[in-house]
């Protein structure tokens, strides 16, 4: 009588795409024929997925074409960052990533803009109408969790105080309109409370449907997509330029700390119970080691990149040459990755593949 | 179709080995494939299962007797005066001696549960092999599955640390 004695690729892809993404990487590791399995672009669509790498652009704009580095350092990048399956564009500014998603805005000429949603691992994208904002650069966020649903949702906020309608506009992908809501963070005492970004660039985060991001009152501003829920938590620390990140699922707060000894410390927070609001330092470490023989310069001298989604490691650029460099919290090691160079103030996207068709990028 | 006991509808399975089994229609329609074959009308006569042997079939069938909801025929006088708690206990307790077989045999199950579209039954198969891949090291895993390790030192060394994260 016949006998199986292995499971066959499609049984094995069955199987694999039961685990977590974190055996599944140790699975990469069997043989050279799993990872050919595992990567495979047919049943990539079925496995989970973890950070590849980062996006990384000059901050003004209209800007020349991003970058794109793997988090390995090495290789060719897995995403061309030309963005040439999107119809015929000028320039193009990436403004947020969620879950294998980019929210970009398309610039056609000196004053004209769209917005853009697509999926570089899939180059599918759809162009969104214009909000009431149009020709405005306003933060504009993504919300996009495949998890839960197909949809999308982009948030913009009006920061311009002399605008009609300061406040935020929804756009849903499921209704196809945008959605005036009004401002719910306005406090009565202190009506310059509306969102004032650190410099758009200390990372969002999308968890549990809402969109989370620093504000300069140093707090984090909560929204659902709905406009119905308004939050602001508090930062567990003062700090000058922090990060929030998810991370194995929960929100997490990175920055370095002045302490009264004149030491600089690196804290990472967790927000392990969301609703409790209560922060729980998960590390701190000297920033000496981090920084090595560089000058300590919370102000010029290095930049946020990302935390891990699924492990305790910290990516940051250091020094003058933008020097991408890995902190693994847990085994206190750091490790240079590559030279990113270049531009002296860049931002960073991390970048989470997202291999399904979605219905939602045809318009 | 042939009928038996009080008007329930029976369905004939074949083996790709000749045996044929008589099997209740709900028992037959866990299988979201068969049940697509006898909702499409293409099971007037039997059910050829290919690939399936009738030892691995019997088996899931066996399987799909327990599993039926309410009057199987082998539950039935169980299902009606038990509480669904205790039901459930019980069910789980039938399929861990249910799944203590050799690795071949699961590996069997594991490919008719698939085919069959059975999600209950790929559930229970495969996780002995999910907790095998999850738990243990790449010797393990390696030696688990019949899965020679064909890189080159140097090529591992290097998926090895690109990786290094998920060994933690």
């Amino acid at each position: 009588m016949r006998t199986v004695a292995s499971l066959t690729d499609d049984l094995l892809v069955e199987i694999l795409s039961r685990l977590p993404v974190k055996s599944l990487r140790r699975c990469m590791c069997v043989s050279r024929t799993w990872r050919g399995i595992i990567s495979h672009p047919h049943n990539q669509r079925q496995l989970p997925q973890t950070l590849e790498g980062f996006f990384y652009m000059p901050r003004s704009e209209p800007a020349p074409a991003p970058s794109f580095t793997n988090v390995t350092g090495t290789g060719r990048p897995l995403v061309s960052p030309l963005f040439d399956f999107l119809p015929q564009h000028q320039s193009i500014f990436l403004l947020s990533c969620c879950n294998g998603l980019l929210l970009c805005r398309c610039w056609e000429g000196q004053d004209d803009f769209h917005y853009v949603v697509c999926n570089p691992a899939t180059e599918e994208w759809v162009r969104l109408p214009d909000s009431i904002n149009a020709g405005t650069e306003c933060m504009a966020r993504l919300g996009f969790d495949p998890a839960v649903s197909d949809h999308f949702h982009v948030f913009e906020f009006s920061e311009d105080h002399d605008i009609s309608q300061p406040g935020m506009e929804v756009y849903s992908s499921e209704t196809g309109e945008w959605v005036h809501k009004e401002n719910g963070w306005i406090d009565t005492e202190d009506d310059e409370a509306f969102v004032s970004l650190v410099g758009h660039h200390s990372g969002d985060v999308f968890l549990n449907g809402c969109l989370h991001f620093l504000t300069m009152d140093d707090d984090i501003a909560v929204v659902d997509t709905e406009g119905k829920t308004w939050r602001k938590i508090p930062i567990p620390e003062l700090c000058t330029v922090d990060l929030i990140q998810k991370s194995q699922g929960s929100l997490h707060f990175v920055s370095f700390l002045e302490t009264d000894e004149r030491m600089v410390e690196l804290v990472v927070y967790v927000l392990e119970n969301y609703l409790s609001q209560e922060w729980i330092l998960k590390h701190s470490t000297d920033a000496s080691y981090i920084f090595g023989e560089r000058e300590i310069d919370l102000i010029q001298g290095f930049q946020w990149v990302a935390m891990h989604p699924d492990c305790n490691i910290i990516f940051l650029t250091v020094g003058w040459d933008n020097t991408l460099v890995s902190y693994d919290m847990d085994h206190h090691k750091i490790q240079e990755i590559c030279d990113l160079g270049g531009d002296d103030n860049p931002r960073y996207l991390p970048y989470v593949p997202l291999y399904s068709e979605l219905q939602t990028l045809h318009a | 179709m042939a009928t038996r006991e009080a008007g329930k509808k029976m369905i004939m399975l074949k083996s790709p080995d000749g045996m044929e089994f008589e099997v209740e229609e709900a028992v037959a329609m866990e299988s979201q494939t068969i049940r697509k074959m006898i909702e499409d009308d293409c099971a007037d006569t039997a059910i050829l299962i290919p690939n399936i042997n009738s030892k691995i079939l019997s088996r899931v069938i066996e399987y799909c007797n327990k599993h039926v909801p309410t009057t199987g025929a082998t539950g039935a006088a169980a299902s009606d005066t038990v509480a669904p708690a205790a039901l459930a206990e019980d069910l789980k307790i039938w399929d861990a001696e249910f799944i203590k077989v050799n690795r071949a045999t699961r590996f069997d199950l594991i490919q008719a549960a698939s085919y069959l579209n059975i999600k209950g039954l790929l559930d229970l198969t495969s996780q002995t092999t999910i907790d095998t891949i999850s738990d243990n090291s790449l010797e393990e895993i390696r030696s688990f599955l019949s899965t020679k390790n064909d890189y080159l030192p140097e090529e591992e060394q290097t998926i090895r640390r690109e990786n290094q994260w998920a060994f933690q």
